[in-house]
């Protein structure tokens, strides 16, 4: 016969000492540590984690930690930069997020660090806003285009009926 | 703002000692807690218009989780990973003079450190934040059965880690 309890999990036993069952998970996991060395031996073993971890979870910041922190917090609530994030502006593009990724990995540069990265990440924005537009001029060049046409069309008195056709503008791209 | 929600100035200084254990049991030393807590603070005086008073120390911690997840999982995307032709990259870093510590909770930050970070978040907001199951899984977005799990699997790790290690015990 198949008892209900060989339906238990062991994980059953870390939320048994976190207080995380329901009065009939508990009974049922009692009745199980009763029967079983082996729930008694896991239980031991979570407990002893929880209870070493539990025993150093309050941990003082070294000295200089909070000045830093709050140094940080506060030029950064200053930052230009912060106007945007707040309206909701995120980098999707990789440039742009390569220029506000912030590594854990990176060795410190002192409190205002994160700030100079923000500026260089709206810079990076100011700089494509500047660029983009310039990237792909009209060929041929516009102004040309229009002083030719202009003298063909405004001689010879007639400007409808003397205009040479020139077709479309060679290399000019649809 | 609402009535009485504090700033962030009074958070820091209120709940400092609790952001900075969070931060440093999940980032692994001080140079990360302090970029974490720094982050975390940042988010939360922008969320404070938002905030609707109720378990403060629940949304802090879920706040400094989501940073450190987010670190994560930039650097998941980015990883700096040592290349095939820099073996010297390939080797571990080696602690700074400053940074070898003894004593029980520098041996369980090491252990908590090999952790995967699935395991480590929830372990560090059920234990040092103490966080419940439900507060835990709104703040990772996992089911209440896989934060059940992952704690329990966690801690076991985690004394394994302790045991190899020799402590035994507080």
């Amino acid at each position: 016969m198949t008892d209900a309890r060989d339906f238990l999990a062991t994980d059953m036993l870390s939320a048994y000492l976190d207080g995380e069952l329901t009065d009939t998970e508990r009974a049922e996991v009692e009745a199980q540590l009763a029967e079983s060395s082996e729930w008694r031996a896991e239980l031991d073993e979570v407990r002893g984690a929880r209870t070493m971890l539990r025993a150093v979870a309050d941990q003082d910041a070294p000295e200089g930690f909070w000045d830093a922190v709050m140094a940080g917090v506060v030029t950064a609530d200053d930052a230009p930069v912060e106007a945007g994030i707040e309206a909701g502006v995120e980098a999707e593009d990789e440039a742009t997020a390569a220029a506000t990724v912030v590594s854990l990995d990176e060795k410190r540069r002192g409190p205002g660090r994160w700030i100079a990265t923000a500026f260089a990440a709206a810079a990076a924005v100011a700089l494509a806003v500047i660029i983009v537009p310039q990237r792909d001029p009209v060929r041929p060049d516009v102004a040309t285009a229009v002083v030719q046409h202009g003298a063909q069309g405004s001689d010879l008195g007639d400007p409808i009926g003397t205009i040479t056709p020139v077709g479309p503008l060679a290399g000019f791209r649809r | 703002m609402a009535e009485g929600v504090p700033t962030w100035e009074e958070i820091a200084r209120d709940h400092g000692r609790f952001l900075y254990s969070v931060a440093y049991r999940l980032a692994g030393n001080n140079d990360d807690a302090q970029d974490l807590v720094q982050e975390s603070l940042l988010r939360i005086r922008r969320g404070l218009e938002r905030y609707e008073p109720g378990s403060l120390e629940g949304w802090m911690a879920r706040i400094v989780t989501n940073v450190f997840l987010d670190e994560v999982r930039r650097k998941k995307r980015r990883p700096v990973d040592a290349l095939p032709d820099d073996p010297g990259r390939v080797l571990p870093p080696t602690p700074a003079a400053d940074e070898v510590q003894t004593g029980l909770s520098d041996e369980i930050q090491r252990a908590l450190g090999e952790l995967p970070e699935d395991f480590r978040v929830p372990v560090v907001l059920c234990d040092v934040s103490d966080l419940s199951y439900e507060q835990i899984a709104a703040a990772t977005g996992v089911p209440i059965g896989t934060v059940r799990s992952r704690i329990h699997r966690g801690r076991r790790m985690l004394r394994a880690q302790l045991t190899a290690a020799g402590v035994t015990g507080p």
